[in-house]
């Protein structure tokens, strides 16, 4: 099965206002199957924005390809593409009505009149906005906006819907609502989000896949699990989540268990397969994937958050190298600063990266 | 709570005294003088006189005043050149402003400094340097001429071409400033969702570009329509006074019939009929930006 | 003289500085229509510093004067405006004619008839207005009739004054009307003659003289003083028609409301003077009623029958006077032929 859109080797660049060169993407292959919810992150800056803007036509590509359904884009203006967009600043027309906002698509497809209104009272109601479609944009809420933008994108019924950090301007509890109502209504319509993003928690809660993007290449490609779990570099471990970082030196092997030391001196048990005495490698631990317990890593808190259901710690080794964080449950012994605790972990929870 | 409206007063007095003096006082006294009597030797005689009006609306006594169609056939056509000037201006500053709003910031200053640069100078002085430009011996001619383009001089001085270029050259940069402010202003992520929805280049600019810019294209079109129909200098100057404008006629009533009365009466009807039709104008436009 | 550049004050600043100042004088004239020479000797003698502002028209000066402008001292109306001045109380009596100099003004030009006997203002200066025209063009030129002809015969441009009265007046006079009649019928007939003409008319406008002397028209219709401008050119030439001309004259008044009387009567002593009389002429090619000043002019202005006008031509020449409410006829006609297709 081929893929719905599939992008091969985009590159594309931009002149610095200093007349340098900066590639915005840099040889970029993806593909988004038909009814997938894939999330581009990164941070500011990394073209993630630029390739969907490829996507949408908005950007031309220097090099490459974009195919959409085995058809090539790329030479399409923005109005030929069977995709459509959720712009950050939801970019409604302020001189209409809701409805029409929503109706847009439809109108400059010259759609009867009777299909028309039908089609948008169906998406006024999709996103709950139903007898609203009277007013003016200025005279909605922001969480009104967004979903009026929404409606507005699907009523075409695109094969694709693009959305630009369409939840950025939300607080943080209609930020979660809405995270799982764009999940829902994506499972609902059938139709394939690329979603763009530098929050790392709305790419865990929404997504299918995660495309993790750097300096206008993709770091990594996976499931939020994958990403989190398995980061294939320093950098999608430290983007993604909290993470400690062991740069270490293999000591030695005991069976299914190997001992490594960090050039400080803390000393971790990490999963044997593979490794060699005197390889250097870093591990990775989760502050999930750590607990107090009687014997460990031994060390004195610095700092404790207290967060309701958890509570986070910093602990600086006592053999030195910088703190760890700990994320643990076990509120029945509250440390207070300067309490000397021991950490401990399964080695199989630890991830090895092969860089030192 | 005396107290308060005194503070009222004191806060708005300074506001209507402004407005009253230079606004009001002046368009009463406007309207005082044209239904008064004119003195034989200008100024006017304080009784009430309403043919003033009757000699352009079709009622008078036929011996002292005479009703002619000819003064409301003048307003009609000030108006036309004035609705024309407004619509050249329209047509040349909306893709110039266009493009400007797209220059990087340091250009973009420099083109607004030079838009405003004919301020610097007297109307006059510039329209001099037009009948310069135009006369047949002129500048435009000579280049013409040179390259060949053209075997005699091109007639353009004194001809109502050269008085619609004149007037818009004069009102360009009336036109073209508050409507460089609404381009500037344009949000650009609505013209790329008008897009994005399938909407062409041409729907774009009528559904999304023209509606968002219409407070712009308003504001320039009643900033270069009052003027123009008012205008009498250019007319004067580079239509060599064969046609007769409105402006022409209020500032003959001054200047050589020594009827101030009737100069009031002209400039009043004027007035009326500049804000009647800017009204309908306005209250069209904002209803059909309203409707699909 | 009628300028759209109207309104730019011309400071005549004194040279000699405050220390000499004797007070100020306001003029309030024609546009170019004084030699700046004969403010700055005036200056030079009196230490009495000048400014001057210009008008384009008897009826704007009247309507500034009228509306409240103050400041100016002596204004230049023409003969039927001084009359209206004086009918509306405007001026101020002078006695002018009590100074011992008054004896070289020519009688025959106190014609102002409210003021025969010159108590108040001083005649200033007169002149006509004809026809200049570019013989090499037009080939000769003698009456309106050959003026008109010019744009079919020759493919020349011809203008007329953008002067309401001035343009009628050619109607008027080729009917053999006075310029100042008041009938309707003549009025009528004047109408309908420039009507005939309005075709070959390229402009109606005051900035004939640069246009004349670039080539671009052939003809115009102007003031007598624009003989200034073609002194090295003997193909362009002057002429008073056959059918008539009008001519002007403007006298020397001093406002009621002038805030420096006695400075005013000063510049008008002065003014009697032959030399100070003949200064202006040289320059202004105007006739002057100073009688001696006129053996002072410079031989090309005494010598031209033209500018310096005798017997059978002077009889060809028609002064305007006041028309009352008969003014009225002539806004009408005027408007009828500013829109006539």
């Amino acid at each position: 099965m081929t893929a719905l859109l599939e992008i091969r080797g985009a590159r594309r660049e931009f002149v610095t206002p200093e007349g340098g060169r900066l590639a915005a993407l840099d040889g970029v292959d993806l593909d988004v199957g038909a009814n997938e919810f894939v999330t581009l992150l990164g941070p500011s800056g990394c073209g993630k924005t630029t390739l969907l803007r490829a996507v949408s036509g908005f950007e031309t590509l220097d090099g490459g390809t974009i195919r959409l359904d085995g058809a090539d884009i790329a030479a399409l203006p923005p109005f030929r593409r069977p995709v459509n967009t959720v712009f950050q600043s939801y970019a409604l027309f302020g001189h209409m009505t809701v409805a029409r906002n929503v109706g847009y698509a439809l109108e400059v497809q010259g759609v009867p009149r009777a299909t028309y209104e039908a089609e948008v009272a169906a998406a006024l109601e999709k996103v709950g906005l139903s007898g609203l479609g009277g007013r003016k944009p200025s005279q909605l809420s922001g969480g009104q906006r967004q979903r009026v933008a929404l409606a507005r994108a699907i009523i075409a019924k695109p094969r694709l819907l693009l959305l630009d950090e369409p939840l950025s301007a939300l607080d943080r509890n209609l930020r979660q609502q809405m995270q799982i109502e764009l999940k829902a209504l994506q499972h609902r319509l059938g139709i394939a989000f690329v979603f763009v993003t530098h929050d790392q928690e709305e790419a865990l809660t929404m997504s299918d896949r995660i495309v993790v993007m750097r300096a206008g290449r993709i770091e990594q490609i996976g499931t939020p699990r994958d990403i989190y779990r398995q980061p294939k570099n320093r950098f999608v471990a430290e983007f993604i989540g909290e993470t400690n970082l062991f740069p270490v030196l293999v000591e030695r092997i005991e069976g299914a268990t190997a001992l490594a030391r960090t050039d400080a001196g803390v000393v971790l048990a990490i999963p044997a397969e593979g490794r060699r005495a005197g390889e250097r490698v870093t591990a990775i631990l989760r502050p999930t994937d750590l607990a107090l317990a009687g014997e460990g890593i031994r060390g004195t808190v610095t700092r404790a958050v207290y967060l309701g259901a958890d509570l986070h710690l910093f602990v600086q080794p006592a053999a030195g190298g910088p703190e760890i964080s700990v994320t643990t449950r076990d509120v029945a012994s509250l440390p207070a600063t300067g309490e000397t605790v021991h950490l401990a972990h399964d080695p199989a929870r630890v991830h090895l990266l092969a860089e030192a | 709570m005396r107290r308060q409206s005194v503070i009222l007063g004191l806060l708005l007095g300074p506001v209507t005294l402004f407005l009253g003096v230079f606004f009001l006082l002046p368009l009463l006294i406007i309207a005082l003088f044209s239904v008064l009597t004119p003195g034989l030797y200008g100024g006017v005689e304080w009784a009430f006189y309403h043919w003033n009006y009757g000699r352009v609306f079709g009622w008078a006594d036929g011996i002292t005043e005479i009703y002619e169609p000819v003064y409301l056939s003048i307003l009609f056509r000030s108006l036309g050149f004035a609705a024309m000037t407004v619509g050249i201006c329209l047509l040349l500053c909306y893709p110039v402003a266009f493009w400007v709003s797209r220059l990087p910031q340091r250009w973009r200053l420099v083109f607004l400094f030079l838009i405003t640069l004919p301020f610097f100078s007297s109307l006059i002085v510039r329209l001099y340097a037009w009948l310069l430009i135009l006369k047949p011996s002129g500048l435009l001619n000579g280049v013409l001429m040179a390259t060949g383009l053209v075997e005699a001089p091109l007639e353009i001085l004194y001809t109502p071409a050269a008085v619609v270029l004149g007037m818009v050259y004069v009102m360009i940069p009336f036109m073209f400033l508050p409507l460089y402010g609404a381009i500037d202003n344009l949000d650009r992520a609505q013209v790329e969702a008008s897009l994005d929805l399938g909407a062409t280049r041409v729907q774009t600019f009528v559904k999304v570009m023209l509606p968002q810019t219409l407070p712009g294209i308003m504001g320039g079109a009643v900033i270069v329509f009052i003027p123009s129909v008012g205008n009498f200098i250019v007319p004067d100057v580079l239509g060599g006074a064969k046609g007769l404008m409105i402006g022409n006629l209020v500032e003959q009533q001054f200047l050589s019939a020594r009827n101030w009365p009737f100069g009031a009466a002209l400039s009043m009807i004027i007035m009326s009929v500049v804000l009647v039709v800017l009204l309908t104008a306005v209250t069209r436009a904002r209803k059909r930006s309203d409707t699909r | 003289m009628k300028m759209h550049s109207a309104c730019v004050a011309v400071a005549f600043s004194l040279v000699a500085g405050s220390a000499l100042a004797e007070g100020t004088l306001s003029l309030y004239n024609w546009g170019d229509y004084i030699n700046p020479e004969v403010l700055t000797k005036f200056t030079e003698e009196t230490g009495i510093a000048v400014t001057l502002d210009t008008y384009s028209s008897n009826e704007e000066m009247l309507a500034k004067i009228q509306a409240g402008a103050t400041g100016y001292d002596i204004v230049f109306p023409s003969v039927h405006m001084n009359d209206i001045m004086l009918k509306l109380g405007l001026l101020e009596k002078t006695g002018i004619n009590q100074h011992p100099d008054f004896k070289n003004i020519d009688p025959a030009f106190l014609r102002a008839k409210e003021d025969p006997e010159s108590e108040y203002c001083l005649p200033y200066a007169w002149g006509t207005v004809g026809v200049f025209y570019n013989e090499t063009v037009t080939g000769p030129v003698a009456s309106w009739e050959d003026f008109f002809a010019i744009p079919e015969k020759t493919g020349g441009k011809i203008t007329l004054l953008d002067d309401m009265r001035e343009v009628l007046a050619i109607g008027l006079m080729a009917n053999g009307k006075s310029v100042n009649s008041a009938e309707p019928a003549d009025v009528q007939a004047a109408t309908d003659y420039i009507l005939s003409k309005k075709a070959a008319v390229s402009a109606f406008t005051y900035e004939s003289m640069a246009m004349l002397s670039s080539g671009d028209i052939a003809a115009a219709h102007f003031f007598v003083g624009g003989n200034v401008f073609f002194t090295e050119t003997p193909n362009v030439k002057y002429v008073i028609p056959t059918e008539g001309a009008t001519m002007y004259q403007e006298n020397i008044c001093v406002l009621a409301s002038a805030p420096n009387k006695e400075n005013a009567k000063k510049f008008m002593e002065f003014y009697l003077k032959p030399e100070i009389a003949a200064l202006n002429v040289a320059q202004q090619f105007n006739g002057t009623p100073n009688v001696p000043a006129n053996d002072l002019t410079p031989d090309f202005i005494k010598s031209n029958p033209n500018i310096n006008v005798q017997g059978d031509t002077m009889a060809r020449l028609q002064i305007f006077e006041d028309i009352g409410a008969a003014l009225k006829l002539y806004d009408r006609a005027w408007n009828t032929v500013r829109t006539a297709q």
